[in-house]
């Protein structure tokens, strides 16, 4: 407990210096000295002023919200599950936003016609609305087993197959439509913090700024949990409740990240472990705001990664959160079980 | 000695007929790099990218140098793979020897659609994944094909059918692109035709860009090309198809570089290039009324842009115009709908633009 607080002190100091570096450095050669002009408020060079306010802030805070979002949904699930495997794509969820906007992406002007084509153009915003639907059917799916289901193996089971079963249907979609819609659906599976801008941005922070403190109210619940069914029921704990309590903050966090920035893979399972072995601690008081740390610090990142110049958005987010985080999060935990090992 | 010269691009093989002759020598390509002509014995050898040789013959009992594949023409039925190809049978009016596409999607030729519904021409699948026995059953001489990374030849191969590269996807200048035509009239018999038609399009073109060269402008109106799609910007490449007729309508495409196809830039990147752009061409195929609306809707950010606040974007709906069925053989009037926004001086008052126009 003694080194919670400096090392959480320690997250937020690095994430500000990595919001810093990425506001400094990306594709287009920017002066510091400029930057620090635009930053207070000279417009001189409208260019860059824009370059600045319009495209690298947004994706400083889309990447910190979001990271942030996806690990602590992560970590609900883990800890639902008692499964150190469980991520935000377990239940299907981000199956069900790719499923959503498979279905405006890829039918665009194939069924319903105009309604549905309309709302495929209108690009980004049309494809938020559909992800967080699809990822809200599959939620609300998942929940309706839950009350079913007993055991957390089965439910996790019947999560997996509604995953399969979205992704086979937009293989059937990906197959049936035209190579431009495809190429467009496969960029959007990506993922990049850089698609929100504007008053989106603002609505997804906002939105996020909202949900994260939310689902801090989970914490008490989630370390019953951790005890097991049994003990969690005898010391007072509503399991069935709290599952779906626990569920539904999980699922609307990544709906909500996915809807605006595509499904981004690998944070939402590895962040977790990664907090768990820097603090050393599997309470969820420290666990869930370390864990939202971690994860806006380690997609600062790789946004810096992706966007470093000569890459000109070449990398994909997706793959830089896997090439990246793998390693370091392999090597934290590996450290940390041999230390466990010789204590 | 003249019609020795006359029989081949590469004044080598004997010649034949006068006549044959100076159809050969216009059959050799002036513009196009992706094949060549020769001829030799009387048989007409065409090289295609390098790695493919086809000898066409009108008569089955002749030798053909090693190598050459023997094509006996005019073939009578053949399958198309992309709408380029398909531009060259629509230009040439040789409808009835295409007998199976790849798909409909964005087509508008009434022709073509008609053969599709009552089944003239048969849907073999996209590439990838053809439908082999759609392929027999359109029985095509020879099947033209546009390779791409997917594949699916192999299975097509098997059957026996030729392939034929038809490579003017790769032609970076519009002309070159256009003179495939010449190509594809020597397989279908239409050989004079497709000179001749080259020829109006040859001399519509130069005669244009010879009147833009003629402006002596010190400064070009610059232009920027694409749209944002989730979080990249697809950038054609300076020495682009795209890059070229930019540069015959006199006006200066933003990007500078050696690329042909492009490359996704970042946001920042793009608007650094294209801010200040006087022009933005765009291509797209938006369900209904394209606007400068839908286009802020579709990324906020595009409003920054110096042609979206002067509204200057040169817009083409690929829903509503033949793009891509019938530009690659009309690139004189892609190149005037472009002088009509660049240079409207040079062209009459009351043109009405085909493709590209200027959204209001």
């Amino acid at each position: 407990m003694r080194r919670t607080l400096p090392l959480i002190l320690m997250l937020m100091l690095a994430i500000a210096v990595m919001a810093i570096v990425n506001l400094l450095i990306g594709s287009v050669k920017i002066p510091v000295a400029d930057i620090c002009r635009i930053l207070v408020g000279d417009d001189s060079q409208e260019i860059w002023t824009n370059i600045i306010w319009k495209s690298r802030l947004p994706q400083v805070l889309t990447a910190i919200v979001a990271g942030a979002g996806l690990a602590v949904s992560g970590l609900q699930m883990q800890t639902v599950f008692r499964n150190p495997l469980a991520g935000p794509s377990v239940l299907g969820i981000s199956n069900g936003s790719a499923l959503g906007v498979a279905f405006v992406v890829l039918l665009s002007g194939k069924i319903g016609g105009v309604a549905l084509s309309r709302l495929g153009y209108f690009g980004d915003a049309a494809m938020s609305v559909a992800a967080i639907i699809g990822a809200l059917a599959v939620m609300l799916l998942i929940l309706w087993v839950a009350q079913k289901v007993k055991g957390n193996v089965t439910l996790l089971i019947i999560g997996v197959m509604i995953g399969y079963l979205a992704n086979a249907i937009i293989g059937v979609l990906k197959f049936l439509a035209p190579d431009e819609d495809v190429k467009s659906f496969v960029v959007w599976g990506l993922g990049s913090f850089s698609r929100v801008s504007g008053d989106e941005m603002i609505l997804f922070v906002v939105l996020m700024c909202i949900l994260l403190p939310l689902s801090f109210l989970l914490v008490k619940s989630m370390n019953l949990m951790l005890l097991g069914d049994r003990y969690a029921a005898n010391l007072g704990l509503n399991i069935r409740r709290a599952r779906m309590l626990v569920i539904i903050s999980s699922g609307i966090l990544v709906a909500i990240v996915t809807a605006y920035c595509g499904p981004i893979m690998f944070i939402g399972l590895a962040v977790p472990h990664l907090a768990r072995a820097i603090f050393r601690s599997s309470d969820h008081r420290i666990l869930m705001p370390a864990t939202a740390l971690c994860g806006a610090l380690l997609a600062l990142v790789c946004n810096f990664i992706a966007r470093m110049p000569g890459f000109e958005g070449a990398l994909p987010v997706n793959s830089v959160t896997a090439l990246v985080g793998a390693p370091v999060i392999a090597a934290v935990i590996f450290g940390r079980r041999k230390n466990e090992v010789g204590e | 000695m003249t019609l020795l010269l006359f029989s081949s691009c590469n004044q080598r093989g004997k010649a034949v007929s006068s006549d044959t002759a100076s159809v050969d020598s216009l059959l050799c390509p002036k513009y196009a790099t992706g094949y060549q002509v020769k001829s030799q014995d009387g048989v007409r050898l065409v090289d295609v990218g390098g790695d493919y040789h086809f000898a066409l013959v009108t008569s089955d009992d002749v030798t053909v140098p090693d190598g050459y594949t023997k094509i006996h023409t005019p073939i009578k039925s053949t399958i198309c793979m992309t709408a380029l190809q398909l531009s060259n049978f629509t230009i040439l009016d040789a409808h009835d020897v295409v007998k199976g596409l790849t798909g409909t999607k964005n087509l508008f030729n009434k022709d073509i659609l008609q053969r599709v519904k009552d089944g003239r021409i048969v849907k073999i699948g996209t590439e990838g994944d053809f439908d082999t026995e759609m392929v027999l059953a359109a029985n095509p001489n020879v099947i033209f094909i546009s390779p791409f990374k997917r594949g699916g030849y192999d299975a097509i191969k098997e059957t026996g059918i030729t392939l034929v590269p038809h490579l003017g996807y790769k032609e970076l200048n519009p002309l070159g692109q256009a003179e495939w035509i010449k190509f594809v009239g020597m397989f279908i018999g239409k050989e004079k035709e497709a000179c001749e038609v080259f020829a109006g399009i040859e001399q519509r073109y130069n005669s244009l860009k010879l009147k833009v060269e003629s402006l002596k402008l010190k400064e070009l109106p610059t232009v920027t090309s694409g749209e944002m799609h989730y979080g990249n910007w697809h950038a054609v490449g300076g020495k682009n198809y795209l890059a070229q007729i930019f540069r015959d309508a006199g006006a200066d495409y933003v990007i500078h570089d050696e690329e042909t196809a492009g490359k996704d830039l970042e946001f920042e990147k793009m608007y650094e290039l294209a801010a200040n752009a006087d022009y933005w061409r765009i291509l797209n195929s938006f369900p209904g009324e394209f606007s400068y609306e839908a286009l802020k809707a579709s990324e906020p950010r595009n409003e920054l842009f110096k042609a979206f606040k002067e509204h200057k974007v040169i817009y083409c709906n690929m829903r509503q115009t033949p793009y891509y069925e019938i530009s690659p053989v009309e690139p004189d009037v892609l190149l005037k709908d472009f002088v009509a926004i660049f240079h409207p001086e040079l062209v009459e008052a009351d043109y009405q633009p085909t493709f590209y126009y200027l959204l209001k």
